[in-house]
């Protein structure tokens, strides 16, 4: 059925101009990114050869140790977020499918994910209200804070929905074979989990990774992450060597989403095996 | 209770009711199982049997009643502090781990050495013919493979009862009917109480010491596959049980040897008494088609039917009588011993019964 309505999709008219500009569209913008930040004119418009000048202006230029405080801190706000959010994430789930039915249930899974729909601004805003309220001084502990709490909803998602593919007999299994629930849950639920908690942690550390409203709310002075540095660094005028910062967070994005995807596929693959 | 438990006796029920909400899936069930004893719960899906099995296994908590297992109060034990283990009906073997480390894992669980481990599993596995197999994961073996696995690994840590949920039920006829020998001799070698819950009633007739016959949560008979079969206890038993002639009838006369109870208007049969059963008493006559047999020269009819419809199924052949007020009679014959009249549809036949081996059902 599914395979012969997707094959029924292709013969819309129609259908492959749209699909070829939407294509475009997505990813024009990116592949020009790409391809500017090889060139050796300082102009951003105008080519002028191939050349790693701006790659090297990244990591060695005037800007380099700056920029290289704020990937570092990109990337170490990312990782601890991504752990706790996970963690939690992975609590959250377990708890949600895992008791049955109770009142208050979709009312839960709504808070749960509200924070998505949410238009981030708002977030942006009520977080920094929030740490004003109780006197926590903006910096790197904010932003953390922070992310973690955003970073939740993104990392519950692959996770609740792997453990709704699990059936609830495994742990049953495991606990009439002597083992507490400490055990079933570390020696039986997590491995099968497993799959969906990496997913959870690659999608979280991006989202972390990447975002620029909350972070630039909640940095307070002096602390930068890539994307608020890039953003100020812009208000003083694109240069080249902002397309090579770009070019390569997004090939860090593609390696996570691809990573992340075959951690998927291979979990499927061996679940069902 | 615990001071009057019998020295046999490996689960004792008392009394147990179980609810779901406003469901109610168990209604004041009571049964003792024997030390040994190959015991199934028999019913059709919805009859409480999983129910029942689950309770006795932890995985669900009594409403009311009590539950002993050797003796000892069980009620308040969780699954894991029960000497009960369960081979599950999609055998729930864990995919990521080896076929012996899941053999091995309640003796993981309850902390035996090493050593002590990977003897037993190796024993479990040679006992179920699966030694070879040991390194390779439960995706890469059969149906009936994974079902030996099951077992060995509910097995390997000696509980005092093994439950088996439906465990045949994803096998293919063949390799189904194998596994139930097979069951019912690793039961004897292993001396283990089974209990073993199915909806099949061939398979329930085949492995089981005794049968619990079950339906809308409670307990409907409980004796061994003869008497389930031979001595129905009512209509729901009769019934599900094996095929059987079910006629409305009227006690005409009755002692404590035998009784008469009409068959159509005209016709009466004398079939073995029956206590607290007194003339006038309404309810049904269970007759067997296999004791029904098309009268030849010796016998004497008890009466006569128009054959109605012939269906031939290999090693023996249904016929459907129509009787003189127009009740069918279904009539088993043995292809074997099939040198008696052959009938046709439309022929005026003559039907001898076996009236001690039909039974009165009285109205429940």
């Amino acid at each position: 059925m599914k395979t012969k309505a997707l094959d029924q999709i292709k013969r819309y008219p129609g259908f492959f101009p749209m699909a070829v500009l939407c294509l475009f569209l997505l990813y024009t913008p990116l592949v020009i990114v790409m391809i500017y930040s090889f060139n050796d004119s300082p102009s951003i418009t105008l080519w002028g050869g191939f050349s790693l000048r701006w790659y090297e202006d990244v990591f060695f230029g005037l800007e380099a140790a700056k920029l290289r405080k704020a990937a570092w801190n990109s990337v170490s706000i990312a990782a601890m977020a991504a752990i706790c959010a996970t963690t939690i994430a992975t609590a959250a789930a377990v708890g949600m499918v895992r008791s049955g039915a109770w009142r208050g249930k979709t009312a839960s899974f709504a808070l749960l994910n509200l924070p998505i729909m949410v238009p981030e601004i708002v977030t942006a805003v009520a977080t920094l209200i929030f740490f004003s309220m109780i006197g926590f001084k903006a910096g790197y502990a904010t932003i953390l804070i922070a992310h973690v709490v955003f970073c939740i909803p993104f990392a519950y998602l692959p996770i609740a929905a792997r453990l709704e593919g699990i059936d609830s007999n495994y742990e049953q299994a495991a606990l009439d074979l002597y083992a507490t629930r400490w055990q079933a849950f570390k020696r039986v639920l997590l491995p099968l989990l497993a799959p969906g908690i990496i997913s959870g942690f690659l999608l979280a550390f991006i989202i972390s990774l990447d975002d620029f409203i909350i972070t630039n709310f909640v940095k307070g002075a002096g602390v930068e992450t890539l994307p608020t540095a890039i953003y100020g660094a812009i208000r003083q005028g694109i240069k080249p060597n902002i397309m090579a910062i770009s070019t390569l967070m997004l090939l860090v994005s593609i390696l996570f989403v691809t990573v992340s995807y075959f951690v998927g596929r291979n979990g499927e693959k061996k679940h069902e095996g | 209770m615990t001071e009057h438990h019998q020295e046999n006796v490996a689960v004792a029920a008392n009394s147990l009711f179980k609810n779901y909400g406003s469901v109610e899936a168990l209604k004041d069930v009571s049964l003792s199982i024997n030390d040994n004893e190959f015991f199934t719960l028999l019913g059709p899906s919805g009859c409480g049997k999983t129910t029942l099995l689950r309770i006795i296994a932890g995985f669900e908590a009594i409403t009311a009643g009590t539950l002993f297992l050797h003796g000892k109060n069980i009620a308040d034990l969780p699954a894991n502090k029960r000497p009960v283990n369960t081979v599950f009906q999609n055998y729930s073997l864990f995919p990521h781990m080896s076929v012996a480390d899941n053999v091995g894992f309640g003796l993981e669980m309850q902390g035996k050495d090493k050593n002590q481990i990977k003897q037993r599993t190796h024993e479990m596995l040679e006992l179920v013919q699966l030694g070879e197999y040991a390194d390779r994961k439960p995706g890469q073996l059969s149906g009936g493979q994974q079902q030996r696995v099951a077992l060995a690994r509910a097995l390997a840590p000696q509980p005092e009862v093994l439950l088996l949920d439906e465990p045949l039920s994803a096998l293919d006829l063949k390799l189904r009917k194998a596994m139930r020998l097979e069951l019912k001799q690793i039961q004897e070698n292993a001396g283990i109480t089974f209990i073993f819950v199915t909806h099949d009633q061939e398979e329930a007739l085949t492995m089981s010491d005794r049968i619990a016959v079950m339906s809308q949560g409670e307990l409907q008979q409980l004796g061994t596959a003869t008497q389930i079969y031979q001595e129905p206890r009512n209509r729901f038993v009769a019934d599900f049980i094996g095929e059987s002639n079910l006629i409305p009838t009227t006690v005409l006369s009755s002692d404590i040897h035998t009784m008469r109870c009409k068959l159509t208007d005209s016709i009466s049969i004398a079939i073995p008494g029956k206590e607290s059963v007194s003339e006038g008493d309404q309810g049904e006559l269970c007759i067997r088609p296999e004791r029904i047999r098309l009268s030849n020269a010796d016998e004497s009819a008890n009466l006569e039917g128009v054959v109605d419809g012939i269906v031939y199924l290999g090693t023996d052949t249904q016929l459907l009588f129509k009787l003189d007020d127009q009740q069918t009679l279904s009539v088993r014959t043995q292809n074997a011993d099939n040198d008696g009249p052959v009938v046709e549809v439309g022929q005026r036949v003559g039907l001898h019964i076996d009236e001690s081996s039909c039974r009165f059902l009285p109205e429940s």
